[in-house]
């Protein structure tokens, strides 16, 4: 299941990032979206195009494109 | 002594800064402000002197501003490090006081924030969280600094005792890697601790490797993607960065097991508000409510009217300057200086003049930087870099570009400062570029000047238009570059939100009077001195001394390139040298006519109303300053894009403002 499938509310763990280009994928973890990293899905903005995903207290916006590239358990 | 002030973004290092050193630095709810280095002494301590450092979430240099921070740990002389953490978010903020807690520096950390902390129910035992990272812990709330802090925190960094560095075991594989890159570090000159480097090294740190000579780069970069083949291989994680983070992960999570309580069970605080998000953030209101609000800031600076502002304050101020100009003269004149007299006229004709119309359009820019600073200390910039992303990333940019652009507005140099946090180079380069063509605040001098001449009724109108075409046209370059030069790049976006805060008056006025006073610095140097010199190559000619500016030297240098311009209907040789100096300093377009032409009725003689709009859309889009040309050199470090941001914005300028005259002609 992909990351961008979950629901409002609805958490999962990520399980692989390895579709994500490596400089991103660091820029990703610095912040705290990271392999095995709880996620929780707290509201999609803009039609559904921008995801606030909820990750150790922080509230982080991303691309729905990305979070497509995301795969989650 | 030299301490690096160290943390996140957007923790509160600047506002910790400012109050431990009373001055102002820029303070927003926004990721990456702090952009230039700042040094300053701490208050009643002058031995004691902080270096503000950009925020960063790991020493490893990601975007642009945080290769600093790599640089300064090598070369900088320092006596320690404070590290500022968000007790909120010690998770994520832990990681990076690990790097640094590694190099072995005397470091002190400072749990911001506290406040919030109790309110979501926790307790930090900041004296256990000192014992197991062997560090100095001193818990706080920046804005609500007392004396008391103040002293405490001046003490220890008085008498910092050095540290062991702390020491993670990262497990076999990286800590054979570790040795052996140590070992080839053996005769560095950098005056940190290998062990630092090494796992920098393998962490991915390629300003290190800048730093080291070049036969051992070869053999450590084979360690590295050895070490990096290995951990894949046993299926360990997809890098060797991926790797070391899991290994301080869990380290960070064992330490907060020991010292982070929960004492109060309360749900966490959402940064989020979830139904204001989600207007604000709304495609269409979201942009909307943007717009909105950009128009009533403008409306405030510069509008006529009950909202007006800052067209108030300058419609006094232009009173009070007449009359101190009459009043200068008359007084010279009674000194001795006579008012048919050489130092009477460049006093008053060339310095007062000129520097005064400039100044009296201070109030307006004041205005618009304490407005546009009280939305960036909500957090509300946040919301519409998302809500905005999807357009400019049409347009080659990302959501992140508004906070530039926005900026932009007050002034170009820093907007371009701002474009750090932008993590693709190219991505990056093309935002500069297209930076200038958003009227500064600079420039408003000039549009104000010429609307209040031939657009009396339409003032706020006619500027309007002119803003309006600078965004367009910098839209507009974003496309083409994006078509062209920039063809592969691929935009990315990952932003943090912050909680909704009440931006503090404090630092919105202190920020202001800091704008207000570069902006009179400028007046009293460049543009008196500008104004000097134009007043004096027009009094002076190849015949000596002379009454008929006609014959000045200034006539006679600005004619060889005034032909230039008569296709856009202001071919004369005052206008071109306004042109001229307006590449010093935007305000020196005004104080060069100003001084040029003496009075305003002189001026509707020569322009009308479409060679007047002509000007100032030319003006609006030209060459930027100096200072905006110099800050492009140093951010894109490449001379090629120096020189086109000198001639794009030329040609462009050409020919917009050749667009318009023909079109106003058709009716």
């Amino acid at each position: 299941m992909l990351l961008s499938d979950l629901e409002i509310g609805e958490s999962a763990v990520i399980s692989d990032m390895s579709k994500i280009d490596k400089s991103f994928r660091n820029r990703l973890m610095d912040i705290g979206i990271y392999r095995g990293a709880r996620v929780l899905l707290v509201n999609k903005m803009s039609f559904g195009k921008m995801l606030v995903v909820e990750v150790d207290d922080v509230e982080i916006c991303i691309r729905r494109t990305d979070a497509e590239r995301i795969e989650v358990r | 002594m030299r301490f690096l002030l160290t943390g996140n973004p957007n923790v509160g290092k600047s506002t910790f800064f400012n109050v431990m050193t009373k001055s102002n630095v820029k303070v927003a709810n926004y990721t990456g402000i702090t952009v230039e280095r700042n040094t300053k002494s701490i208050k009643g301590n002058g031995r004691l002197f902080l270096v503000d450092l950009p925020g960063t979430y790991s020493v490893l240099p990601n975007s642009e501003d945080e290769g600093v921070v790599t640089h300064a740990l090598c070369h900088d002389h320092y006596n320690g490090i404070v590290n500022i953490v968000d007790s909120t978010h010690l998770k994520r903020n832990l990681h990076f006081s690990i790097q640094l807690l590694e190099l072995g520096v005397p470091t002190i950390i400072i749990a911001n924030m506290i406040d919030e902390l109790k309110r979501s129910g926790f307790k930090l035992d900041e004296k256990k969280l000192g014992e197991l990272l062997n560090v100095e812990v001193v818990s706080m709330t920046a804005l609500k600094t007392t004396d008391k802090d103040l002293d405490s925190i001046s003490s220890i960094l008085n008498r910092m005792p050095p540290k062991k560095a702390l020491e993670i075991n990262y497990g076999d594989v990286i800590e054979n890697a570790i040795e052996s890159i140590k070992s080839l570090l053996r005769y560095e000159t950098l005056h940190v601790k290998k062990r630092w480097l090494a796992i920098q090294i393998l962490e991915g740190n390629d300003k290190i490797l800048d730093y080291i000579n070049l036969v051992k780069k070869k053999e450590i970069m084979s360690i590295v993607s050895e070490t990096e083949k290995t951990l894949i291989n046993n299926n360990t994680a997809l890098s060797l960065k991926g790797a070391i983070y899991y290994i301080r992960k869990e380290f960070i999570s064992n330490t907060l097991d020991q010292c982070l309580v929960q004492v109060d069970e309360k749900n966490h605080l959402k940064n989020t508000n979830k139904l204001l998000d989600k207007y604000l953030t709304h495609p269409i209101f979201g942009t909307m409510i943007f717009f909105l609000v950009m128009i009533l800031i403008y409306h405030i600076s510069f509008g006529s009217g009950l909202l007006g502002l800052g067209n108030y304050l300058t419609g006094i101020f232009e009173v009070i300057y007449d009359k101190f100009l009459e009043l200068s003269r008359i007084g010279l004149d009674a000194i001795g200086f006579k008012e048919s007299e050489f130092l009477n006229q460049l006093l008053v004709d060339g310095a007062l003049t000129g520097v005064g119309g400039v100044l009296v359009f201070l109030p307006q820019i004041v205005v618009l930087f304490i407005l546009l600073s009280l939305v960036e200390g909500t957090g509300y910039m946040s919301r519409v870099a998302i809500s905005m992303d999807g357009m400019l990333a049409k347009f080659g940019m990302n959501g992140k570009s508004i906070v530039p652009i926005v900026t932009g507005f007050g002034c170009t140099v820093p907007a371009i400062m701002a474009t750090r946090t932008i993590s693709n180079r190219k991505e990056r380069i093309l935002t500069i570029l297209t930076l200038p063509f958003i009227s500064c605040a600079a420039r408003l001098p000039v549009y104000g000047f010429f609307v209040s001449i031939f657009f009396e009724k339409h003032q706020a109108l006619v500027i309007f238009f002119i803003y309006i075409l600078g965004v367009v046209i910098a839209l507009l370059s974003g496309k083409i570059f994006s078509l062209s030069i920039f063809s592969d790049v691929k935009t990315n976006f990952a932003i943090e939100l912050p909680p909704y805060r009440l931006p503090h008056w404090k630092n919105i006025i202190s920020q202001a009077l800091d704008k207000a006073k570069g902006f009179i610095k400028k007046a009293g140097t460049y543009i008196l001195v500008g104004s000097i010199a134009i007043w004096f190559l027009m009094a002076v000619g190849p015949d000596g001394v002379t009454d008929i500016p006609d014959q000045s030297y200034l006539a006679y240098i600005s004619q060889f390139f005034s032909p230039i311009f008569i296709p856009l209907g202001f071919g004369t040789w005052q206008a071109t040298s306004a042109v001229f100096t307006g590449v010093l300093a935007k305000e020196a377009v005004v104080s060069s006519l100003a001084v040029i032409y003496g009075a305003k009725d002189v001026i509707s003689a020569t322009f009308n109303s479409v060679t007047a709009l002509t000007f100032i859309v030319f003006i609006s889009l030209y060459t930027p300053c100096i200072a905006t040309i110099g800050t492009i050199r140093a951010e894109t470090n490449s001379r090629k894009w120096t020189i086109f941001s000198i001639m794009y914005p030329l040609v462009v300028a050409y020919l917009v403002a050749l667009l318009v005259k023909s079109f106003i002609l058709l009716f």
